[in-house]
């Protein structure tokens, strides 16, 4: 029976719509009905929540629309439910106390659209700052992409620790972060007590600015840039969404080619992770040595892309560059190099006593909260659940390649270390068995018809997790909706239970062991201790003060 | 007295080649990290420019927080003077091996104290890491100085320099040492005070400017003190071996026994992660039976 | 002891820095660099602009001069190429030069000045002297006197002939 059979019988007067396009079963319930209908799914199959996205619809139907994303593990289906709601009048029931793991995007939705959920543990400012208006909400389509000048409202509320413990700033500027975040540590001693996250302070507007003013082929490229170092899955994620959408039949050579561009960006991706583990662990040698096999890989992208990272390959229906023949002998023989060099500096790194003793027993991710929080990619893995898109769900040509996926079950940093360089060493078998197998023809689909109104949904296995993509497709060759969901976001708040307990020496690394990557932008928070109060200072006392 | 003249160049010529030691070990651990490495002058040009920099100083720091790493630099530049670079020091007394110690440990806890007092709770938390590994490794030294002055009956540098001869005592005194600045000169397995990526750098987070240009400088030449220390020490055990009796190839051999030691000591620097605070405590605590082995052999005439 | 491995594996891997600046470093074949126009193959056609993601190319016509500006602004390009694979006659093309910092904004700027023709009928700017080279080149000569009349007239005059075709 499936599932749109299941809901009809059950829910049949509340369903308004049911219907299965591809993989992808679309059920639109009344919005009184949402929360029954979601818990009865989440209990009757087994289903990882993915994302819940969020829709300014008043253009056609004068509503506000949110949708909830969910997959099914054991076959290759997607079930997305909906609702939609009252623009003047916009709440909708919460789903964060049947799936926990919804907590973050409910609060996103509230912050750029403006649907409250009712029943929300804490529906506080996420992705916006603090002092940003109330009625202002950037994804509604009648607020320009190029908003400037906003009025600042002054803020202020009361701490959520009480003073007895030491407060550690971690970021926004931190030498163990690569990118702006704010972690707040509650120490006691040398353990930390507690964690407070802030983020999105470099929030770039990408998906106002898809729906704006790029055409559908100019969207690759931006969402190339979206992570500096898995752009490549975001774009291939978005092109396959609109592939879908539209119906396109992508050549078989061009999904080969993506694969392949796919694992290399893998193995650079870890090989990076593994140094900046090394450095944090005081190994700065190690650091050095990882990233100096690593640049064997970037030198071989550039050879065949014309770019070490931003490869701008993807297009609408396939990829604008073919492999020729001597960048392939070339492939195969870097791949060749860099195995060996791995494998010898892993035994090198593993045979450190101190380095082994910091990372086992530390960080410990414990298998139910995985599965709850919604963690994804090696960090899921790491803690005994078997779940990687390119086999539950395959995408491009990874049917052609046989490939194992690691799992460990201790859950801690180091298992964490141990999957990312065993998937490390899985790349290289699937890049040369692709290789090997690589068909001759066209690499871009011809003839493509643009329609309109069409929903396309693609997740792709970037190195650190899973990536979605949704799209609405829209008219002047311009998107309607595009959703991005990064899989560092589904990683952050897990870190508030492996951070618990943990001796403060091991912070960094337990931090570091997600592969935080995410961009995000921040405010000066001054923390009066003494009358316990936080205050957010505002943009122009920045300025006043030349920062 | 040329021994004073010459005395005085030794302190001048270790100041300046204790830069260029910390260089060559920049140049080593680049070496094995497989690239090219900063020239060897690099450390001196750094402490030049921190020197011309601006000095910020938190507001709510006591005066403490800006005399620390001046009281500590003329601290170390003290036990600079006393030390025999390989013929009698006309400036030693009787007991100023105590007071070498004592000038090199206090200047260590005068600059944490100095950090720590910034009020940022990153310089709080090196400056108790730093404390706790301190109290461990100074018990090393007070045994190394007990076992000296029993079986040698020496408690002055220049009489180690002279009386100091090869038995089961003295060579454990020797093995001690070289792990005790090991540990001193808070180099990668150890250097849990200072550790960049975890705490920001520990207590010297807040520093700037001239005071760290002074604050490195001191660590610098607190390395090569010790080094200088340790290779007086061998020298005098080695002396009725080689026999030199002239004072200039003394003193060049002094050198060289601290330029293989820091070279030594920066391979295996290289090759380590970094300890965790109980973990490097208890190594500390393994090396203490050696000495203590040295002390009772001493009692025993051995 | 398993550490000396690592020594080892230093000494076998060597010195890896490249000594640039100081030695130039060749970047290799299909490398995507600077965009540059070619002054004397470009058309003014404007699929450059259409095409480019952050409009890093521009094309203005300046009515009063009579002349069509395409002005390229290194600042914006994200060398992604597709300019150069959409031209129709190769003038753009991805040069191999990533050494492009420099103190003064001109030259960030390359642009190339194309003279336009007028319409026989309404006497308006409307098209490039090379673009009407080019359609002389490839349309047969009974169509010439077609190219110089710009696309608003020509939409009238076959309009009017159209509808006579009817009768």
């Amino acid at each position: 029976m499936t599932v749109n059979n299941d809901i009809l019988k059950i829910f049949g007067d509340y369903v308004i719509k049911a219907i299965t396009i591809d993989n992808i079963d679309y059920i639109e319930v009344s919005k009184d009905k949402l929360k029954e209908t979601i818990e009865y799914l989440t209990k009757e199959y087994n289903l990882h929540y993915i994302t819940s996205i969020g829709v300014d619809d008043r253009p056609l139907t004068r509503t506000l629309r949110v949708y909830h994303v969910f997959s099914r593990v054991v076959e290759d289906k997607f079930i997305v439910i909906g609702c939609s709601t009252d623009p003047h009048y916009p709440h909708v029931d919460s789903i964060t106390p049947v799936v926990p793991a919804a907590n973050w995007a409910e609060r996103e939705i509230r912050d750029l659209l403006g649907i409250k959920f009712r029943g929300h543990p804490n529906l506080e400012r996420l992705v916006l700052p603090d002092d940003w208006p109330e009625d202002i909400h950037p994804l509604r389509k009648d607020v320009p992409y190029n908003l400037r000048s906003v009025v600042e409202v002054k803020v202020t509320y009361p701490l959520k620790r009480p003073r007895e413990h030491t407060v550690l700033p971690v970021g926004p500027y931190h030498p163990l972060l690569h990118e702006p975040e704010y972690f707040e540590l509650y120490v006691d001693g040398e353990k930390v007590v507690d964690v407070e996250y802030r983020g999105f302070h470099v929030h770039r507007g990408i998906e106002k600015l898809g729906e704006s003013r790029l055409t559908y082929n100019q969207v690759p490229f931006v969402a190339e840039r979206i992570c500096g170092i898995c752009g490549f899955t975001h774009s291939t994620c978005y092109c396959q969404a609109v592939e879908k959408a539209m119906k396109i039949h992508v050549p078989e050579r061009a999904e080969y080619i993506r694969s392949i561009l796919l694992e290399l960006e893998r193995m650079h991706s870890h090989l990076l992770w593994i140094g900046v583990a090394c450095h944090l662990l005081g190994f700065d040698t190690g650091f050095m040595h990882s990233w100096r096999i690593r640049e064997h890989i970037m030198r071989l992208c550039e050879r065949l892309t014309g770019n070490r990272k931003t490869y701008g390959l993807n297009l609408i229906g396939g990829v604008r560059r073919d492999i020729n023949k001597d960048g392939v002998k070339k492939a195969i023989n870097v791949l060749k190099m860099v195995k060996e060099e791995l494998k010898r500096f892993i035994e090198c790194l593993l045979s450190l006593k101190e380095v082994k003793a910091r990372l086992e027993g530390t960080g410990i991710l414990p298998k139910n909260d995985a599965w709850k929080l919604g963690a994804v990619g090696p960090t899921l893995r790491a803690s005994g659940i078997k779940y990687d898109v390119r086999a539950n769900h395959p995408y491009a040509a990874y049917k052609e390649a046989s490939f194992s996926i690691p799992v460990y079950t201790e859950g801690d940093n180091l298992a964490r270390l141990l999957i990312r360089i065993d998937e490390t060493l899985e790349s290289i078998s699937i890049i040369e068995q692709l290789l090997d197998k690589i068909p001759k023809g066209d690499i871009l689909a011809k003839d493509i018809e643009v329609h309109e109104g069409k929903i396309g949904l693609s997740m792709t296995e970037a190195p650190r997790g899973e990536n979605i993509h949704f799209v609405i497709t829209g008219k002047d060759n311009i998107l309607y909706r595009w959703k991005v969901r990064a899989p560092t976001y589904a990683n952050l708040p897990v870190l508030k239970v492996m951070l618990k307990e943990c001796p403060l020496s091991d912070a960094p690394i337990t931090i570091a062991s997600i592969d935080p990557c995410f961009s995000c932008t921040d405010r000066v928070i001054v923390i009066d201790i003494k009358n316990g109060v936080m205050r957010v200072t505002s943009f122009k006392r920045l300025l006043r003060c030349k920062i | 007295m040329v021994e004073l003249e010459l005395t005085l160049l030794g302190v001048i010529v270790s100041l300046f080649y204790s830069l260029i030691l910390d260089g060559l070990e920049r140049k080593i651990r680049a070496k094995i990290q497989s690239r090219k490495g900063p020239p060897i002058t690099q450390t001196l040009y750094d402490v030049i420019k921190l020197f011309r920099k601006e000095l910020l100083i938190p507001s709510t720091a006591p005066s403490m927080f800006m005399f620390a790493p001046i009281v500590s630099f003329s601290m170390i530049i003290i036990a600079y003077l006393i030390l025999p670079y390989g013929f009698p020091n006309p400036m030693g007394f009787y007991g100023d091996l105590i007071l070498l110690v004592y000038l090199i440990v206090a200047s260590t806890i005068l600059l944490l104290y100095g950090g720590s007092s910034s009020g940022n709770p990153y310089a709080e938390i090196g400056c108790s890491r730093e404390i706790s590994l301190l109290m461990a490794n100074e018990l090393i030294i007070a045994l190394v100085i007990a076992t000296i002055a029993i079986r040698y009956h020496a408690l002055s540098l220049n009489t180690v320099l002279a009386s100091l001869t090869i038995s089961p005592s003295s060579i454990l005194i020797v093995l001690t040492l070289l792990l005790y600045i090991y540990i001193e000169s808070a180099r990668l397995p150890f250097d849990i005070g200072e550790a960049e990526p975890e705490i920001a750098s520990g207590y010297l987070i807040e520093y700037s400017g001239p005071l760290l240009g002074l604050t490195i400088y001191t660590h610098i030449l607190k390395r090569t003190l010790l080094y200088l220390f340790t290779s007086v020490v061998i020298l005098g055990l080695v002396d009725n071996i080689i026999q030199l009796s002239d004072i200039i190839s003394r003193f060049v051999t002094i050198l060289l026994f601290v330029t293989l030691l820091s070279i030594l000591y920066s391979i295996i620097s290289n090759i380590c992660g970094r300890f965790r605070v109980r973990h490097a405590v208890n190594a500390v605590r393994a090396i203490i039976p050696l000495p203590v082995l040295a002390l009772i052999l001493s009692f025993l005439g051995l | 002891m398993k550490r000396i491995k690592i020594l080892l594996m230093a000494k076998k891997a060597g010195i890896v820095t490249e000594p640039y600046p100081y030695k130039p470093v060749e970047p290799p074949e299909g490398f995507r660099g600077k965009p540059y126009i070619d002054p004397d193959k470009c058309v003014g056609c404007g699929s450059c602009a259409s095409v480019c993601p952050p409009n890093a190319i521009q094309v203005v016509d300046l009515i009063d001069k009579g002349y069509r500006r395409i002005e390229l602004f290194i600042g914006r390009c994200i060398f992604c190429g597709r300019c150069s694979e959409i031209c129709p006659e190769d003038a753009i093309e991805l040069t191999k030069e990533f050494e492009l910092a420099s103190k003064s904004q001109n030259d960030m700027y390359q642009v190339v000045l194309l003279k336009m023709v007028k319409c026989k009928i309404c006497g308006r700017y409307f098209t490039t002297q090379r673009n009407i080279e080019k359609l002389l080149k490839e349309l047969p000569k009974d169509l010439w006197d077609t190219i110089l009349v710009c696309p608003e007239c020509k939409e009238k005059s076959t309009a009017y002939t159209g509808s006579y075709a009817k009768r």
